[in-house]
């Protein structure tokens, strides 16, 4: 991996967690507070990583609430991030910050403030601007449903319609293997250990043949928490140019979660399953704005869901007249 | 960088700089030096102190220091860290001390930046990592690189690793004091005897470089016998004893030391009085650094290189050995395409027959690649999704440029200008210049190139005397049982091998011309190896005196051995009973690579039937040793079979090690 552009390096510096952190890395909403601070005073970012920084750090320290001690400690661990970033960039992970090419710009559009500040991923990051179909659901699940997602998954394939996936088990994994097995591409958006699934047997030969990208908000290494699993749902509807809910329950764990922040601020249109295999919990996700994936489909996934969308949009400014 | 010739005071400069970065920092903060060598890091340290630097050093030989240097570097109270690049590669050291004190890392300094690139004399893989991680470092962090010794390939590639802001800081590589002189004698025994015959004229204490550790171990005990103080440094003894012999050539309390590579880069003795080669190395950048730790605080230092018939066998032999051969990096490569969990060292060496030096070879090659095919997660290696083929181009670039710098070596042992002017130029150093010393610029020798006979006749008679011990294997290769005593584990004492000996090294200059004929165009042991191996008895003298003599059994030569060992006894005076057999055949030994193939090769192979003498003491011979397990699953059998104990002799031991 060549150098990261100096934007990026300073992200890193500040952001990056390396599972040994002795000072706090900057929250994404310090680091927008600094950067927002920075842009107001006419600052470029690269600035940061001038000799004498430390009284423009003591300038900011009220404006900011940052302490110039601690940014000053996050601005010189360049050595640990260097020794820390070289293991897994040598194993073909890459590392996108906000102005590199690889970041999806529909991430600044739909997210905004709450767009990741650093990007880990392995695989064709292209694959990141390409739209897609989100397919998400809860890790257990009955197997009619895993089948139903697979298959699913298997049609935006043959249709060259690319599958978004939170990486997880269950769900997740079958949709991901469902496009993939079927010569389709996929990214995977993984909420924790991005490095072991990178390098795991099953993943390899598709990230090798550009089918598939996995990119996670998170170091390579970090583990499981419910936290990351919600920014990381974010992601998987931010990306995706339509949402598919398998299952879920109602008002309990990440998937509900996710499709109900995914409504609230609308950053995808979201179908749910509805029918004798689906749970009775998906109806919930109705009321609050979602839609029926409709039981039977003919031709174009894509174009007929994104149809149904607008229809329903159109509808919804007609409905007052047709009653 | 920074490009001086050794001894020009390249540490001073990072010292100075060390100090500065951390005073400018509110005494916050440490500088970490890399550097490959640890008798390098000791003079340093040494040197850092004088100055009122505080420096440590963290490596794999001072344990027993790690929770006191760790406890100072949490506490902030250290200006400068050494630690090797394998250090630094080694993930628990990462994991425990580095990353604690990374995040105060003020400046990065590579010592010996040559090794960096692939053109450098010595490249080492783990310094393509340095690389790396110095491209991935912001502009926030100063880097010094420095060496001694880089022509401009090696400047232009490591430009073009590291980036266009590197600025190159370069000065003169020639050194006045130098007095150079070449002298071919091709024959190990006449090098011996001028040695023997010329070293007290060399002034002061120096160093006589060998190619290889059994080299350095006969040249040693030869100048022993001829009342010399010298002693052997290389990478087998271990580091406290080294270090000892550092002293002692330091202080000059001893003439000589006999060194392989291994006493290297930094070792710095200003008035070092000589460097004799025994050998001729393989590069000229090779050459120079080792001549160049001579005479750096002297008006003459003497610097004579023997050239022989043996240096290009054995440079050959490196040159082929230096990156594992493309078989070797695509059968591990299958065996991990072949293991969903990936694969820990010890199971590798299960799945391919490679030896576990061949396996490190190719893991080494594998790691150095950027991006790299494989990556370590704990013990286990697994795929990288990377793509990756081998890369046969540059493999074969640098083979090529090898072979051209030991051609190069050749014309300079024949050089008719002046040999300073010479190696200057193969160096690029823009002041190069007729020195007016060298033995061609004053066109006489300055050391006499005279050897006698009667001297030559005194080693080569020495050499025909230079029996190499057989250790005894203490433990089976795997966890697996084998049939034989359900080998698994320690070879319990009663079974096991007594020390054995060796008649002389496969191919040397004493007897192993004649075990070569011996084995490959006659098809017979002469009877003047009878007597040489009755010699060497003698002199042995082995406790309790073997009774009876039996050998290793063989299906495709069936005679060879049998017929010399009938004749061995006889001539010892003791009953000859060969009663080992070979009850299935093998594939040779040499094709298996590793201990549990060799073994598992061995399995089943043999029988013993017991006789009525058995119980006595016994000789068991063989002729050509290389990995000694057939010795000892022998030697197993027949003490299972109620033998006394098992003597081994064989006539050659097969060894080519440089280090
Ligand atoms: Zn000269």
């Amino acid at each position: 991996m060549d150098a990261l552009q100096t934007s990026t390096q300073v992200a890193t510096l500040l952001c990056a967690h390396t599972g040994n952190d002795p000072i706090q890395p900057l929250t994404q909403s310090e680091y927008v507070r600094l950067v927002g601070w920075l842009k107001d005073k006419g600052y470029p970012l690269e600035e940061l990583l001038s000799p004498d920084i430390y009284l423009l750090l003591l300038e900011g320290e009220e404006p900011t609430g940052l302490p110039a001690e601690r940014l000053k400690a996050l601005l010189e661990r360049g050595a640990q991030i260097a020794l820390w970033m070289e293991k897994w960039s040598n194993a073909g992970m890459w590392i996108a910050g906000w102005e590199d090419a690889e970041y999806p710009p529909v991430l600044h559009e739909k997210l905004r403030k709450q767009a990741p500040v650093l990007l880990y991923g392995f695989g064709n990051p292209d694959l990141l601007q390409q739209g897609g179909l989100a397919i998400v659901g809860s890790r257990h699940t009955s197997e009619n449903l895993l089948e139903s997602a697979r298959r699913i998954a298997n049609r935006c394939a043959q249709q060259s319609w690319a599958v978004i996936s939170g990486g997880a088990k269950g769900v997740d994994r079958a949709a991901m293997l469902g496009a993939l097995e079927e010569g389709g591409t996929c990214v995977g958006v993984l909420a924790a250990d991005l490095a072991r699934i990178a390098t795991s047997y099953t993943l390899r030969e598709y990230l090798l043949s550009d089918k598939l990208c996995l990119v996670s908000p998170y170091h390579p290494q970090s583990g499981f928490t419910a936290g990351n699993a919600m920014g990381r749902n974010k992601m998987v509807y931010a990306l995706a140019e339509l949402a598919l809910v398998i299952a879920c329950e109602k008002g309990k764990g990440g998937t509900w979660a996710g499709a109900k922040e995914n409504l609230q601020h609308r950053w995808t249109p979201l179908f749910v399953m509805v029918g004798e295999d689906a749970p009775e919990d998906n109806l919930a996700l109705l009321e609050l704005g979602a839609r029926a994936f409709p039981t039977h489909i003919e031709g174009l996934l894509r174009e007929q869901l994104l149809s149904l969308v607008h229809s329903a949009q159109v509808g919804q400014i007609a409905l007052p007249i047709e009653v | 960088m920074l490009v001086q010739r050794t001894g020009w005071g390249k540490s001073i400069v990072y010292f100075i700089a060390a100090r500065l970065l951390r005073e400018q920092n509110g005494n916050k903060g440490l500088s970490l030096l890399i550097s490959p060598l640890l008798s390098l890091m000791r003079n340093q340290i040494e040197m850092a102190e004088r100055m009122g630097i505080h420096a440590e050093t963290i490596h794999s030989a001072n344990t027993e220091r790690w929770d006191a240097v760790e406890k100072q570097l949490l506490g902030d109270e250290i200006d400068l860290l050494l630690i090797s690049p394998e250090r630094l590669a080694n993930a628990d050291f990462y994991g425990r001390v580095l990353q604690q004190v990374a995040p105060r890392i003020l400046m990065l300094i590579v010592d010996e930046a040559h090794c960096i690139s692939d053109w450098g004399h010595d490249f080492r893989p783990d310094y393509r990592r340095i690389a790396r991680v110095l491209r991935l470092l912001p502009r926030n962090i100063p880097v010094l690189a420095t060496t001694a010794t880089a022509n401009n390939r090696v400047v232009e590639d490591i430009r073009q690793q590291l980036g266009e802001e590197l600025h190159i800081h370069r000065g003169a590589l020639a050194r006045r004091s130098l007095r150079l002189q070449n002298i071919l004698l091709p024959s190990q025994a006449e090098r011996l005897a001028w040695l023997a015959a010329h070293l007290d004229t060399l002034p002061g204490s120096g160093i006589i470089y060998t190619l290889t550790v059994a080299d350095a171990e006969r040249v040693t005990r030869w100048l022993q016998t001829k009342g010399f103080d010298v002693h052997p440094y290389h990478a087998d003894l271990e580091n406290p004893l080294r270090e000892e012999l550092e002293q002692k050539l330091l202080h000059n309390q001893v003439k000589a030391l006999v060194a392989t590579v291994a006493l290297g880069m930094g070792f710095d003795k200003p008035d070092l009085g000589f460097v004799v080669h025994f050998q001729r190395p393989g590069s000229v950048v090779h050459y120079y650094q080792q001549i160049g730790r001579a005479g750096r605080s002297l008006d003459s230092a003497i610097i004579v290189l023997l050239g022989g018939e043996e240096d290009d066998e054995v440079i050959n032999y490196f040159i082929r050995t230096a990156f594992p051969p493309q078989a070797h990096t695509e059968a591990i490569l299958r065996a991990l395409r072949q293991s969903p969990e990936g694969l820990s060292i010890v199971e590798m060496e299960r799945k391919v027959n490679l030896s576990r030096q061949q396996i490190d070879k190719v893991l080494r090659l594998l790691s150095s690649e950027t991006p790299s095919p494989i990556v370590q997660t704990g013990s286990r290696f697994v795929l990288a999704p990377v793509p990756y083929s081998i890369d046969v181009e540059r493999i074969q670039k640098l083979t090529a440029l090898r072979r051209a710098e030991q051609e190069q070596m050749q014309q300079y042992m024949q050089s008719a200008e002046c040999l300073m002017l010479f190696l200057q130029r193969a160096l690029d150093d823009p002041h190069a210049e007729p020195c007016g010393k060298c033995a061609v610029c004053i066109g006489n020798p300055i050391v006499s190139p005279m050897v006698d006979e009667q001297t030559v006749r005194e080693a080569v008679h020495f050499l025909r005397r230079s029996e190499i011990p057989l250790e005894p294997r203490k433990m089976w290769p795997s966890r697996e049982g084998l049939s034989i005593c359900r080998g698994q584990g320690t070879i319990p004492e009663s079974l096991r091998a007594e020390e054995g000996r060796a008649l002389c090294l496969w191919g040397d200059a004493g007897w192993g011309a004649l075990v070569k004929r011996g084995k490959y165009n006659h098809g017979f042991y002469s009877d003047e190896l009878v007597e040489g191996i009755v010699d060497m008895v003698k002199r042995w003298n082995p406790q309790p005196v073997p009774q009876w003599v039996t050998c290793v059994p063989s299906l495709r030569h069936p005679h060879l051995v049998p017929d010399f060992a009938r004749r061995l006894a006889e001539s010892l005076g003791l009953p000859f009973v060969p009663c080992v057999h070979k009850v299935r055949e093998t594939r040779p030994q040499k094709e298996m690579q590793n201990s549990f193939h060799q073994v598992h090769n061995l399995d089943g192979a043999f029988e013993v039937h017991s006789w009525e003498g058995m119980a006595k003491p016994v000789f068991l011979v063989d002729d050509v040793v290389d990995s000694g397990w057939t010795l000892t699953v022998i030697a197993v059998l027949l003490r299972q079979a109620g033998s006394g104990a098992v003597f081994p002799i064989a006539l050659a031991k097969q060894v080519l090690r440089g280090g």
